[in-house]
Formats: C-alpha cells, sequence, structure tokens
C-alpha cells in the first residue's frame, strides 16, 4: 500500500500553502482520497504531480512574457524520413 | 554521470548526406537520423540551412526534389529556429572576434541560435569551430 500523506505534509513537501494543496485538490488537478472525513493523498499521486516543469514563456528585451513552442520530437514517422536515398547527384564538372 | 542531451541541431550537410544516396556520408546520415528517431532527439535547424540545402538539391539533383524537400521539412518534427536580429548582430561579433578565418558568417549565425535555443551538439558533415562550447555529433558506427 502507497503511504498516505495530509495536506499540511503534501504542502510541506511541495513548499506550497495547505490551501494551495486544497485548490489543487478542488480543480481536480491533484488526486486525493477521503479516509473517513480526512484527506488523504497518495504518495505515487503527489509524485506524478511534482514532474518537470519547462516553462513556455520568455521575457523579451521589452519586458514582456511571450509565449516560446515546445520542441517537438523527431520520430520514426517523421515524413522527411521518406526523403532517405532519393536523389544521385552527378558532378559533370570538377 | 551526467545525461547526455537530446537536443541536436541540423547542418545543411547532413540533410545533404541523407537525401543524396551518391553523398560519400551517405550511410551515416541515415544511420544518425535512424538514431535520432529511434531515441526521440529534438532536432534543430534555421531557415538559411534549410535554404543552403535546398540549392544544393535544385543545383545538383534536381528541382522537384528540392521543392519536396521544402515540402517535406514545412511538416516535419525538426524545429526551425528564426534568427532576431540580435542573433545576426552577435554573429557578426563572433567573427570579427574570432581570430581564424575558419569561421564564416552562416556557421557563426548557427552556433548563435544552437547557444540561445541551449542546444550543446551539432550534426555536419563539415569542419565546425567550437563556438560557445558547441560540440559535433557523433554516433560510433
Amino acid at each position: 500500500m502507497d503511504n498516505l500523506f495530509n495536506v499540511n505534509q503534501a504542502a510541506f513537501i511541495l513548499k506550497v500553502h495547505p490551501l494551495t494543496i486544497r485548490r489543487y485538490i478542488k480543480e481536480g488537478r491533484l488526486k486525493a482520497l477521503k479516509v473517513g472525513g480526512a484527506i488523504r493523498i497518495k504518495e505515487k499521486d503527489l509524485q506524478e504531480f511534482n514532474k518537470d516543469y519547462t516553462p513556455n514563456t520568455k521575457t523579451n528585451e521589452s519586458g514582456l512574457r511571450v509565449k516560446i513552442n515546445p520542441a517537438k520530437s523527431f520520430s520514426m514517422e517523421d515524413p522527411f524520413l521518406r526523403l532517405n536515398g532519393r536523389g544521385a547527384s552527378i558532378k559533370l564538372s570538377s | 554521470m551526467p545525461v547526455p542531451s537530446k537536443k541536436v541541431y541540423l547542418d545543411s550537410s547532413c540533410f545533404i548526406a541523407f537525401v543524396d544516396r551518391a553523398h560519400i556520408k551517405y550511410d551515416q546520415a541515415t544511420a544518425y537520423f535512424r538514431y535520432f528517431a529511434l531515441e526521440e532527439y529534438q532536432l534543430f535547424s534555421d531557415p538559411f540551412t534549410l535554404l543552403e540545402a535546398y540549392n544544393k538539391f535544385y543545383n545538383d539533383i534536381s528541382p522537384s526534389l528540392a521543392k519536396d524537400f521544402m515540402r517535406v521539412m514545412a511538416l516535419s518534427n525538426v524545429n526551425l529556429i528564426y534568427p532576431e536580429e540580435t542573433d545576426c548582430k552577435n554573429a557578426l561579433k563572433a567573427i570579427v572576434t574570432f581570430k581564424t578565418t575558419d569561421l564564416t558568417y552562416p556557421k557563426a549565425l548557427l552556433s548563435v541560435l544552437a547557444n540561445r535555443r541551449g542546444v550543446p551538439q551539432i550534426c555536419s558533415f563539415e569542419y565546425m569551430p567550437a563556438l560557445f562550447g558547441l560540440q559535433l555529433f557523433y554516433l560510433p558506427i
């Protein structure tokens, strides 16, 4: 069975206010369960919530926040792979 | 042990070597792109690099292949970095301050753009000066 944390413990781990944890639960962003009348959060759910974050905005020269597109990953379905060996150059002059 | 970065910048020579089956580095380029796809690397390039490859295809292979290349690049997951004015100025500064004449403006601009997006490696079959700590991608095959 997973370790269970209460709201205060989860707040301590995530370094946020306990009310923020309650808000996350209310918004459905953080999974929680009720044991009797008390809110408990599974360790696994807390770890899943606490994953890597890459900001999708940056500050430009004039101090404004502008959105940057997240980088896409190359995969085997990429259309560029269909161009593999499509041509052969012939050098007629040196 | 540090985890190797999965971001690679692509030079025009690797696009050319991949498409042109008569290229001396064709097998190597094929292996590189297959590896990038299997390992789900994030690939970066810029419009000038594409233009360079396009011109090469247009002049040495065929105009229709050059057109296909641009069409495919528009749909591809290769991330294009568009240079800003500051990037062009930084590239100019780099070629002025660089001691030797090996560094050309396109290579300097490419290094600046790679540095801006935090790309530590470049895939190229040509000489690349180690500007901003940019390293050459190497796959032992």
